[in-house]
């Protein structure tokens, strides 16, 4: 038992004390600015939480809203451009943590976790010209996406969800909103239970498949060039179907650009 | 001070707590699922902030129309689609109850007692509900 505290800390030890090059945190550290940038000046100018707040009566003022939003809005910008990102990173952190006081969307749970490691990452500099940076805080990113991947597929395997009455509903609830946003084919497929059932089960498998990818990605460094393109594969098959199929842009984006950034060694 | 921390920073131990900060959360949450009654192919999970429970919980939609248009502040609005953007921002609740109630917000701040509401409700089991009620 001791022998195995003695070797795991030496492990542990071995590993913080690895090296990457940060190119391509760079590369994240400015799609994931980019990405969240754009939502949050649309958000902001077109009031769409502010909305939320009015219509399902939640607390918080539009001042304080439109505060943290024009906070985040700045933080991104210093992201996007390079300047002190990690300061930057923590003050996203910080405004999107306030901004789910009053707002509770997974979407910005994701934000704020994501921005918090993007705080410990050393991003600065140029792709052009990377730098060898402490590995730990990149591994820890592809983990915390693998288990958001995993717990997520976790929590689909239920009945409403596998049964496909939940897709049912939000297909059907996009058709009744946006009459010819799917073609005929698939709005017959998907007005079905058993087509959405068939759905619901591709996405369990595919995002349960991703989770355990990208976890084998830190357990085998030896295989990380196959693995990045298999979860590049599924990342895009998930996030593909979800922004069109389901509605959902940013998150999938950003989400995408994370496994296939920072998978590749 | 300043050199004293990027020791810190640097040690096993940060990065030790780190990933405490970072794991201990989110397992909470994960574990308040099981807690909260979700059993794998048996129950549904409910909503638990940073368990990543999107599209996990069991929901039902509904569209909302008034006829003729309200009113609310500038905006006319003949449908809840109608005060937000339809892609990524689109107004939503999980359960009809959320429709009635923002129907009636609607017709209290701007309809009139003759404003006809329609609500077409997408329920579990494949099921659709339709119901059209005055204002009043």
């Amino acid at each position: 038992m001791m022998n195995f505290f003695v070797t795991s800390s030496l492990e542990f030890r071995k590993w913080t004390e690895k090296t990457t090059s940060n190119k391509f945190l760079i590369y994240f550290r400015i799609a994931f600015a980019s990405i969240w940038l754009v939502y949050d000046l649309i958000d902001a100018s077109t009031s769409e939480t502010l909305k939320f707040i009015w219509f399902y009566r939640l607390p918080g003022t539009s001042n304080i809203i439109l505060g943290l939003q024009i906070l985040l809005i700045i933080f991104e910008f210093a992201l996007l451009l390079g300047w002190r990102p990690r300061a930057a990173a923590f003050g996203a952190f910080l405004a999107r943590s306030c901004l789910c006081h009053f707002v509770t969307l997974n979407d910005f749970f994701y934000f704020s976790v994501m921005a918090l490691l993007l705080s410990i990452c050393d991003t600065s500099g140029s792709p052009r010209k990377p730098r060898e940076v402490l590995a730990w805080p990149r591994d820890l990113l592809i983990l915390q996406t693998g288990w958001i991947y995993f717990a997520s597929a976790i929590l689909k395997m239920n009945p409403a969800f596998l049964s496909g009455s939940d897709l049912f509903v939000r297909h059907n609830y996009e058709i009744s909103i946006l009459p010819f946003y799917y073609p005929e084919f698939y709005r017959s497929f998907v007005s079905t239970l058993w087509g959405n059932s068939i759905l619901s089960w591709g996405a369990v498998v595919f995002e349960l498949s991703l989770g355990l990818t990208l976890f084998c990605w830190f357990l085998f460094p030896k295989q990380r060039m196959k693995l990045h393109y298999f979860a590049l594969a599924l990342a895009i098959a998930i996030h593909v179907y979800a922004a069109y199929g389901l509605n959902v842009f940013f998150f999938g984006a950003s989400m995408v650009a994370q496994v296939v950034l920072l998978s590749k060694e | 001070m300043l050199k004293k921390l990027k020791q810190f920073y640097n040690s096993p131990l940060f990065v030790f707590l780190f990933i405490l900060l970072l794991v201990v959360p989110q397992l909470y949450a994960f574990a308040l699922q099981f807690a909260e009654g979700f059993v794998p192919f048996k129950h549904e999970p409910e909503r638990v902030h940073l368990s990543w429970d999107m599209f996990s919980t069991k929901i039902e939609r509904c569209t909302l129309n008034w006829y003729p248009a309200i009113t609310l502040g500038t905006e006319r609005l003949s449908s809840l689609r109608d005060a937000s953007l339809p892609l990524e921002w689109d107004l939503t609740f999980d359960a009809p109850l959320g429709y009635r109630y923002v129907a009636d917000l609607g017709c209290h701040a701007g309809g009139t007692p003759s404003t006809k509401v329609n609500i077409k409700c997408f329920l579990q089991g494949g099921k659709i509900f339709n119901d059209e009620f005055l204002c009043n």
